[in-house]
């Protein structure tokens, strides 16, 4: 294509570019779509935090429980092996 | 203000100033570029939904702002959010399509499209026709003015298929605009 049907090209473009036009209140929309999405994002993390630190200490004290009141389930003592 | 430094250690005090040092600079990128950003996106084929398809990219730059290698790479990065945005809703309505009746929707409505010329309309339509890449390189390269690295950056393609597609989509208009000389 030529130097002349490049140009018809952008000019065409150009023309139906300019007819489009954006809503004015559009800022204010992707702003609170962003935020919302944010808090969203946010609130998930804490949920699995959470989580993770309600079943960590449930599996401790379940191994705590079950354990006997003489055997040491965390730390072991070095003199016992020997 | 001054925007507050990376290096500085997480507290809450750094944490709420980065955020804003984010929301006003994101404020600053949508201002200048976002009608721009639109037209892209209605050229590229997402015709009703461009605004969304916008937004949508904005948002995934809000979430990925801190992976960004510097604030100039904020634009090129929206630029491939919304190409492959749109490929995607293409070939969603593509799909679609073929199971339900479809009735075309045009570029803008019927009264705005008065302001384009015949031939105009028939060269977006052949550009419309054309498949995708060959659509998105075109249109990158001769309304945005890109540079075939920077196009290849949207794209997610190298710089010579870029040139590759640029080409055959050229070649495929240029069958057009000889027809509409004709005439």
């Amino acid at each position: 294509m030529t130097t002349s049907g490049e140009q018809r090209l952008e000019e065409a473009l150009r023309t139906v570019a300019a007819e489009v036009t954006a809503s004015p209140g559009a800022y204010r929309e992707v702003q609170s779509r962003w935020r919302r999405k944010e808090r969203r994002r946010r609130l998930i993390v804490a949920a699995l935090a959470t989580a993770v630190v309600l079943a960590t200490n449930g599996i401790a004290l379940w191994a705590l429980n079950d354990a006997r009141p003489d055997q040491h389930i965390i730390f072991t003592d070095p003199t016992q092996t020997r | 203000m001054a925007p507050v430094s990376e290096d500085l250690p997480d507290t809450v005090e750094t944490l709420a100033g980065r955020d804003a040092d984010r929301e006003s600079a994101l404020a600053a990128l949508f201002h200048r570029h976002h009608l721009e950003l639109v037209r892209l996106a209605t050229l590229l084929g997402a015709e009703s939904d461009a605004e969304d398809v916008v937004a949508d990219a904005f948002c995934e730059l809000h979430r990925g702002w801190k992976r960004l290698r510097s604030e100039q790479a904020a634009l090129p990065y929206l630029r491939a959010v919304i190409v492959n945005r749109v490929r995607m809703r293409v070939r969603h309505l593509q799909v679609v399509r073929k199971h339900v009746e479809w009735v075309r929707e045009d570029v803008a409505s019927a009264e705005s499209q008065a302001m384009v010329r015949d031939d105009q309309r028939a060269l977006v339509a052949a550009l419309r026709s054309l498949p995708e890449r060959q659509r998105e390189a075109l249109v990158l390269r001769y309304w945005l003015g890109l540079k075939e690295v920077e196009i290849a950056e949207a794209m997610g393609i190298s710089a010579g298929a870029v040139k590759a597609h640029t080409a055959r989509g050229m070649a495929k208009l240029g069958k057009v605009l000889e027809g509409q000389d004709d005439d």
